[in-house]
């Protein structure tokens, strides 16, 4: 018994000690390929790109349901965004506030018979309103459906070979679709998706739907995300792209080849990880016809979006995000180190199944055998404390270097706030992880599952600037 | 004088304080906006690309609160749909970027002695 | 006993990262805090010898060593026009700043340091340093040879047209395609050497073929109709990438002689340069081609007929046209012209607005 008991409890060491150099090694290599992409942005002439008629047009699609508070604020920070030829896209997924009452005051909108082709099945279309001034403004009303739902009916309606997939609440820095697009122009015939970096708005300034000044939010449940978010967004993803194995683009900021997502029969409705379930789609899709494509990651290409910041709300978030997780699993174990389907089949999707998805059942398993083999002895004390501290220390050398490299973007510059993230580094360890980890174990056994519009509670980018003043 | 470009906005301000009028530098469309409904303005200068708000969108707010005061608009070279849209919105006139100070200044007090 | 050197090693890293990341977040902002006050410094500074048109007495040896004091210049340059223009050129020769960015372009300073200084020069740069200019096309950096490209555009020294074509042959497709945005900036007087050498690389092997669509791209930004011999000769070959270049360059000069080959490109069998013939006839804005632009109404590719509905809008009697295409027996057509009168707000009241579903080809 105590044997097998130490043999398990050594696997599961061995097993964090392999998951942290894994995300080391993806520190390494996003360490380059960040390098390459800030050389290029400061020295590239990129302003003349744009001058020249080679960025193609871009459709804008914000599902809104209920966001009275906020979405004149955010169709009107879109319509500042500085690119050629765009066009915003809102569909009022059947809103019972008066989301579209608000938006055709705002915009003198008019009801058109806009005709559209319904490449993508979705919920009754009841009108669409549309205005040229200040640009393109479509808008879809629609019977409830749902997120997916809404962003199909606006995929539909979209009228350009690019749309580009975000969330009213979301705030999208002025030059994010400049910069997200030139990966597209670096190499049109092949780049089907681009995705952005999403970090947290939660403790920021805004001022007139732009951020002045970033600053690490006030509580530990926040800055954990914080932290997590950089982690996720500056040192795994540069170097999944860099490998063209993205597992997953963020539906708060996506671009897509319209075609592409029409191709694979657009977003599946009442998914809970609907943007990876797309991601992947598309992964298969083009593996399966042989075409050359790529994913692409823009780290420079920022938006800005509210985190739960109760413990309640981010509950009910990673449960659905896990679940969500789980029907990927499913649905594409045939990616699992399938070497047909390239980088994502033996990289990127083997590390998502191996680090994320049985990281909660073996750190649970871990947190039970460990002491319990301790306690009967079959596991040496000695070692097992070792591996554990090198599992530990590796994982806070991945936190710091991505957080080094976050420190070229800017955001955190304040010693003192640098100094809120460090200790977070080391404070997670003790409650956030594990606490998450049971969230996950929980998504597994299952439960009621949560409604098809998130979990955030909806306050409005214009919103922030008070509530910022009264924090 | 409203453009978050600091050149234009130092140059045109010292030439015109020089010819003795007052002038207040804003850098960002809300600021502008709040400027013009409050302050009292004989004339305005923004600039059509600030943080914020677009130029256009400043001079309809103004027309909205019934502020009738002459507006010039700063474009860039090629942007003529601006220009169109803000004459639409009763602007009294533009300017292209990069910026000829002489002809702008001459204009300014032209529409002033106007007044 | 490997295991617990591991742990020492890592122990160390973790410590040693965890203090140079607050160093370094100490010392960024130290920097970032000297910097915006010299900024506004220069600013404020330039704006005061520039309104009194003074040229500063002291201490200009130490401003043109400061990057900063050069993104000022720059920044004033840009947005003036007329004296105030002329003046900051007379300002720059005086203050010697192009010598200090000059010396800082040499290879022995790190990159960073030396591309910021090429990237200012370019910006800055008078006529005298033309032959400076050419000598960075050769470099090794290909950020280098691009900001070099746009330096001697921005100069106006046609002479570097055929070097730089001659490089952007060598080169990848995305620093070919900036070069050839460089080659955009120059005025006029650029049509007669990009069209030459096309001519003389129409022969060429593969890589001049790119680089003739590129050169082509840029006779169309550049809209002069001199060249339009060239184009239209493309636009009859059976080089794609050739064609489609042609049709846009064509679109963007809009000059009645290209309006033949133009028409003939409708029947292209590529949807690219159909889409693109449809679009330069509509610039011709001349009625008379709008029979021919309703054809494509019934294109099997989407994009195409799009444009077509889209130009029709646009050209006089292209709304008959559009009108007429409603009660089409071809679904695609009517819905396209459907969906372009609505957008004219012209569609009558009442008409259905479901458009066919599925696509005619397999991929739309």
């Amino acid at each position: 018994m105590s044997r097998i008991l130490g043999v398990v409890g050594t696997v599961v060491l061995c097993y964090f000690v392999v998951l942290q150099l894994y995300m080391l090694t993806l520190a390494a290599i996003a360490a380059t390929a960040l390098y390459k992409e800030r050389m290029l942005e400061r020295f590239g002439r990129l302003d003349d790109m744009l001058a020249s008629d080679i960025s193609p047009p871009v459709s804008v699609i914000v599902p809104a349901y209920n966001e009275e508070a906020g979405i004149v604020e955010s169709v009107r920070s879109i319509a500042m965004i500085s690119y050629p030829r765009v066009e915003v896209v809102i569909v009022n997924d059947g809103s019972r506030d008066g989301t579209l009452q608000k938006l055709i005051a705002s915009f003198k909108l008019e009801p058109v018979p806009l005709p559209f082709r319904a490449n993508l099945r979705t919920s009754l279309v009841r009108q669409v309103y549309h205005t040229r001034r200040p640009i393109s403004i479509t808008v879809v009303d629609k019977v409830n459906g749902g997120r997916a739902d809404a962003i199909n009916a606006g995929i539909n309606v979209a009228r350009y070979p690019y749309v580009m997939i975000t969330d009213a609440d979301v705030l999208i820095d002025g030059t994010a679709l400049v910069k997200a697009m030139r990966h597209v122009a670096e190499d049109r015939h092949r780049t089907v998706a681009v995705g952005g970096n999403v970090r947290p708005l939660n403790g920021c300034v805004v001022k007139y739907g732009h951020i002045v000044e970033a600053k690490v939010p006030r509580t530990w449940i926040e800055r954990w995300q914080v932290l997590e978010y950089v982690r996720s967004f500056i040192s795994a993803r540069p170097a999944w792209s860099a490998m063209n194995a993205l597992p997953l683009i963020s539906g708060a900021f996506g671009i897509f080849l319209r075609q592409a997502v029409v191709e694979v029969g657009g977003l599946t409705s009442g998914h809970m990880g609907e943007d990876m379930d797309l991601t992947m789609r598309i992964h298969r899709h083009y593996r399966k016809l042989g075409r050359p494509y790529r994913m692409v990651y823009a780290p420079s290409a920022v938006v800005w979006t509210e985190v739960p910041s109760t413990r309640a709300v981010l509950r009910r978030q990673r449960i659905r995000w896990h679940r969500g997780l789980m029907t990927a699993i499913r649905d594409f174990r045939s990616s699992f180190f399938n070497p047909r389907h390239g980088s994502i089949g033996m990289i990127g999707w083997p590390a998502m199944v191996l680090f994320e998805y049985l990281a909660p059942i073996i750190e649970a398993a871990g947190y039970i055998i460990v002491p319990l083999g301790l306690i009967l002895g079959g596991i040496d004390p000695i070692s097992a404390l070792l591996l554990l501290l090198v599992a530990l220390l590796a994982g806070a050398l991945t936190s710091l270097a991505a957080l080094m490299l976050d420190e070229r973007y800017g955001y955190f510059n304040e010693p003192l706030e640098a100094l809120k993230l460090l200790t977070m580094v080391f404070v997670e360890n003790l409650g956030l992880r594990q606490q998450t980890v049971w969230w996950r174990i929980r998504a597994m056994i299952g439960g009621k599952s949560t409604q098809a519009w998130g979990d955030m509670q909806r306050r409005g980018v214009g919103n922030l600037d008070r509530k910022q003043s009264a924090a | 004088m409203a453009d978050d470009a600091a050149p234009v906005r130092v140059l045109l301000s010292r030439h015109l304080r020089a010819a003795g009028h007052e002038v207040i530098e804003v850098a960002d469309g809300m600021a502008a906006l709040r400027t013009g409904s409050e302050a009292g303005l004989d004339l305005a200068v923004v600039d059509q690309l600030m943080p914020g708000m677009l130029g256009t969108e400043i001079i309809a707010a103004w027309r909205e609160e019934g502020l009738d005061f002459p507006v010039f608009v700063l474009t860039a070279i090629d942007d003529d749909d601006t220009v169109v849209h803000s004459f639409e919105l009763g602007a009294a006139d533009y300017i292209r970027k990069p910026v000829n100070m002489a002809e702008l200044t001459a204009r300014i007090n032209g529409r002033l002695r106007d007044r | 006993m490997g295991l617990s050197l591991v742990t020492t090693v890592l122990a160390l890293a973790t410590v040693v990262a965890s203090v140079a990341l607050i160093s370094v977040k100490l010392a960024h902002r130290i920097m970032l805090k000297g910097r915006g006050v010299r900024s506004a410094h220069y600013i404020a500074a330039l704006g005061e010898m520039i309104s009194r048109k003074l040229l500063p007495t002291d201490t200009p040896g130490q401003w043109a060593e400061d990057p900063l004091f050069g993104d000022a210049v720059i920044e004033y340059r840009h947005l003036l026009s007329g004296e105030e223009r002329e003046f900051v050129d007379h300002l720059i020769a005086e203050v010697g700043i192009v010598d200090v960015l000059q010396r800082r372009a040499r290879r022995r300073w790190p990159r960073a340091v030396r591309l910021r200084a090429i990237a200012a020069l370019v910006e800055l740069a008078g006529p005298d340093q033309v032959p400076f200019l050419r000598f960075l096309l050769g470099d090794s950096n290909d950020y280098v040879r691009s900001h070099a490209a746009h330096g001697l555009a921005r100069l106006g020294d046609v002479a570097s047209i055929p070097l730089i074509l001659d490089l952007a042959t060598r080169v990848r497709p995305w620093e070919a395609a900036r070069l050839a945005d460089a080659l955009a900036s120059f005025d006029r007087r650029a049509v007669r050497p990009i069209n030459q050498w096309i001519l003389e690389h129409w022969h060429g092997d593969e890589s001049h073929v790119e680089t003739v669509g590129q050169a082509a791209r840029v006779l169309g930004l550049l809209g002069e109709t001199s060249a339009e011999t060239t184009l239209i000769e493309m636009l009859e070959t059976d080089r794609l990438g050739w064609r489609v270049a042609a049709a846009s360059a064509l679109g963007r000069i809009a000059s009645d002689t290209s309006r033949g080959a133009l028409l003939k490109a409708l029947g292209d069998d590529s949807w690219e340069v159909r889409a693109r013939a449809v679009r330069a006839l509509a610039s011709l804005a001349d009625g008379s081609v709008a029979p021919a632009i309703s054809e494509l109404l019934s294109d099997p590719q989407w994009w195409v007929r799009q444009n077509a509905a889209e130009s029709l809008g646009e050209l006089p009697g292209g709304v008959a046209q559009l009108q007429k295409a409603l009660s089409s027996e071809d679904r695609f057509a009517a819905d396209a012209a459907r969906n372009q009168l609505a957008e004219l707000r012209l569609l009558p009241a009442g008409t259905d607005t479901a458009l066919a579903v599925g696509s005619r080809e397999g991929s739309e």
